[in-house]
């Protein structure tokens, strides 16, 4: 006789007082007998404004991926797993007819390849849906959150954000229809209830005791973990108690940044809830989005790392100068060596992440396998206001759909909208055309 | 760029068999030296590098560099080796260094017509902009087909001048014989008023060899005359000038309005099986014809030579140079 037990569903949640956990896939989710299930494929944009030093990001090779420039440096441990992209093109963010504004555009029509209305008031983006919300709308119904937009500064949603465009545009990335944005979540301790439902559709009476309590999430779970664990083996035990872990880390995280009340610098607040040093803040939005993919909570994710036009400093590296006029160096090279070090900090920050990343296991490969994070920014130049060759890498290898460790260079002018058609094929949603493309990009896939 | 609201003088995609004849870049030459933000977009009928670099070359001798790319189909006829175009690139100066820059070494730094056409359009205000076509009729053809492309032709294009065809019952032009499908369809699809250049109009006010030596003797390393050079090498005895279809058909799209142009009534112009245009006189129709008048042939003439040797206010050939 043979004995069967049935395996545990992928959609399981620790429960508990308004609470609801997901968990990583683990063992005890496939079926004896079968080969593990495949885990999904998520797709993650991490967008970065005021373009990049490209001198500095670009390598003076093609093919095979080895050293890399200065920015891209602390990416070379994994480079493996970095497929480097140039030569795409989003011609809507050009001036066209349209006049100065190509950092309202070029946000704006990042994810929707489409025409950006002039306007700060009648907001208006020619395009259904960007492409995230258009693969939100075919398989958001998979995972408890269909997408995730987060930000890391900057709330307003109207008024002009640059030259006649409104703040709506440079403060957005995802559009769920031509005049309709999803504002990016800025409080980390919202993402954190978002993710959790740690104080969604609790009644008062719960919410009131959950204050008083002021305590982790963890105990509120308490009874369904215990009563979870002990149907795991020890490999799965291992995993959730890891992950649980990390979860208790972003709370302490979290409870730091509550009591952090720097401001970002004089004048320059930062959102409720979140630290005033950018590292720490990225570590902590990050650190939530592995747990939303290991829990398979949601498969999109947009990420508004920074905002079009920011003059943020960054008084963590030592550059007090704000971003955006810096970048406007006019070929002066102490401005432009701070530009390259603010590139150089990002990339170092989301190198940490991928990282931590790297050491998660999946299924019989690693989480990282089976993510797409799409790092770059909507220009080239932030000097000249350059719309090609837009600087863009895939870090992960989509299911293996991605044959990393390379750079592809393809022809001028390749709308940057094939590179939505080809990532929206491999996150099952297949369509014709999509903002302005022209065809889907070749050779993501082969040697 | 035009700002919204603002007039500027149209601007103008070209797309062109050059290397076939030495006629295309005459008038590739003529519509670089509009001035800058005139010709806006540039394709190529052939798969050929040194045609793409050829084109490039001739941008930057007129002071345009990186801003405009070339379009080249990845999958289009193939080009033999063209002495009008590889001499000219191969051409050095005294340090060794080549005379036309250019800046073309592999596929990766041309671009899909379709698109360059499409994208350069976008920079005109409704109707301001006019698509001179001296090639077969694919890639034009081919722009139609491009998601969304059609509506901005639409929205964007005041007017096709086709350099092909023929309207004198004579043989076919081998440009339309060459892709006839993609005549047919540009001729029944594109949504502008079209103007046809034909052969005919070509042959009767050729552009003159003589002015090659004369009239460019300023600009010796111009791109036209080391092509002309190579191009005439091969042939005896010299001709007197060259069919000038394509350089017609750049002379309307910059100046339609000359009083040295005539143009049939409005109708139709159809292809046959073998290649041929026919022309149906209809109020309706949506073309025409240029007629060349024989007592206008001097001042076309002049026309050409004027424009072809105007010089470029920067660039190689620019009067630093």
């Amino acid at each position: 006789m043979i004995l069967t037990r049935k395996p545990l569903p992928r959609r399981t949640f620790l429960r508990g007082m308004g609470v609801a956990i997901g968990l990583p896939f683990m063992e005890v989710m496939s079926a004896p007998a079968q080969s593990p299930s495949k885990p999904p494929v998520r797709l993650m944009f991490l967008y970065y404004p005021n373009g990049m030093d490209m001198e500095n990001w670009n390598p003076d090779y093609t093919g095979k991926l080895g050293a890399l420039p200065r920015i891209l440096k602390p990416l070379e441990p994994f480079r493996d797993d970095v497929l480097m992209l140039n030569n795409l093109t989003h011609n809507w963010g050009r001036v066209l007819i349209d006049g100065p504004g190509d950092h309202g555009r070029c946000c704006a029509n990042y994810l929707t390849g489409g025409h950006v209305r002039k306007s700060d008031r009648n907001i208006y983006v020619d395009n259904p849906m960007s492409m995230d919300q258009m693969i939100a709308s075919k398989i958001g119904n998979a995972t408890r959150l269909p997408s995730l937009e987060i930000g890391m500064e900057d709330p307003r949603q109207s008024g002009n954000c640059d030259s006649g465009y409104s703040c709506a545009y440079t403060n957005n990335l995802a559009w769920k229809s031509p005049t309709q944005p999803m504002p990016p979540i800025l409080d980390p301790r919202m993402l954190f209830d978002r993710l959790f439902g740690a104080s969604a559709d609790l009644s008062p009476a719960e919410r009131a005791q959950r204050m008083r309590i002021r305590t982790s999430i963890l105990d509120f779970v308490r009874e369904s973990t215990t009563a979870l664990a002990k149907n795991l083996g020890t490999t799965d035990r291992r995993k959730l108690e890891e992950y649980l872990g990390a979860i208790r880390s972003i709370e302490l995280q979290l409870e730091r940044a509550a009591k952090d009340e720097t401001p970002v610098q004089p004048g320059m607040a930062k959102p409720a809830g979140a630290p005033a040093d950018f590292g720490e803040h990225f570590k902590l939005i990050t650190d939530m989005v592995t747990v939303a993919f290991q829990a398979d909570l949601t498969r999109v994710v947009t990420f508004l790392v920074t905002r079009e036009g920011t003059s943020r400093p960054y008084r963590e590296i030592g550059i007090a100068d704000g971003h955006h006029p810096l970048t406007h160096h006019g070929g002066k090279r102490e401005q432009l060596a701070k530009v390259t070090e603010i590139n150089a900090y990002h990339a170092a920050n989301f190198a940490s992440w991928v990282e931590r990343l790297s050491g998660l296991k999946e299924g019989d490969g690693r989480l990282l396998d089976n993510l797409m994070l799409v790092y770059g920014a909507g220009l080239n130049d932030g000097n000249r206001h350059l719309h090609d060759d837009l600087p863009t890498i895939i870090v992960g290898r989509g299911g293996g759909s991605l044959r990393t460790g390379r750079r592809i260079v393809f022809r001028r002018e390749t709308p940057f909208s094939n590179l939505h058609l080809s990532l929206m094929d491999r996150m099952g949603v297949h369509v014709d055309s999509f903002g302005d493309s022209s065809g889907r990009l070749s050779g993501l896939d082969t040697a | 760029m035009q700002a919204r609201g603002e007039t500027l003088a149209p601007g103008i995609i070209f797309d062109s068999d050059i290397g076939r004849d030495i006629d295309t870049v005459a008038a590739l030459s003529m519509l670089h030296a509009l001035g800058r933000g005139r010709l806006i977009g540039v394709g190529v009928h052939y798969s050929s590098l040194d045609a793409a670099a050829f084109c490039d070359a001739v941008a930057r001798f007129y002071g345009i560099g990186g801003g405009l790319p070339i379009g080249v189909p990845e999958e289009g006829p193939k080009l033999a080796d063209v002495p009008m175009l590889r001499v000219p690139l191969a051409m050095k100066n005294e340090e060794g260094q080549p005379l036309l820059r250019h800046v073309i070494r592999s596929i990766t730094d041309t671009a899909d017509p379709t698109v360059v056409f499409r994208n350069a359009l976008l920079t005109q205000q409704d109707k301001q902009g006019f698509a001179v076509l001296a090639a077969p009729a694919t890639n034009f053809a081919r722009t139609l087909q491009l998601y969304r492309a059609r509506e901005v032709v639409t929205s964007k294009v005041r007017l096709l001048i086709m350099a092909a065809g023929s309207f004198s019952g004579t043989a076919a032009d081998p440009r339309i014989r060459a892709d006839i499908a993609s005549a047919r369809k540009l001729l029944t699809e594109w949504p502008s008023p079209v103007v046809a250049v034909g052969l005919e109009a070509g042959e009767a006010v050729p552009f003159p060899a003589r002015s090659m030596e004369t009239d460019f003797a300023p600009m010796p390393n111009h791109p036209l005359i080391a092509a002309y050079r190579a191009y005439r090498a091969g042939q005896n005895p010299e001709p007197a000038g060259f069919s000038s279809q394509a350089v017609l058909a750049a002379l309307y799209a910059a100046n339609p309005g000359a009083p040295y142009f005539t143009m049939s009534p409005p109708g139709t112009i159809d292809v046959s099986d073998d290649g041929r245009t026919r022309f149906k006189e209809s109020s309706n129709g949506n073309h025409r014809y240029l007629i060349v008048d024989p007592a206008q042939k001097e001042s076309i003439t002049k026309a050409f030579i004027a424009l072809a040797t105007t010089r470029p206010a920067t660039g190689r050939g620019g009067a630093r140079n």
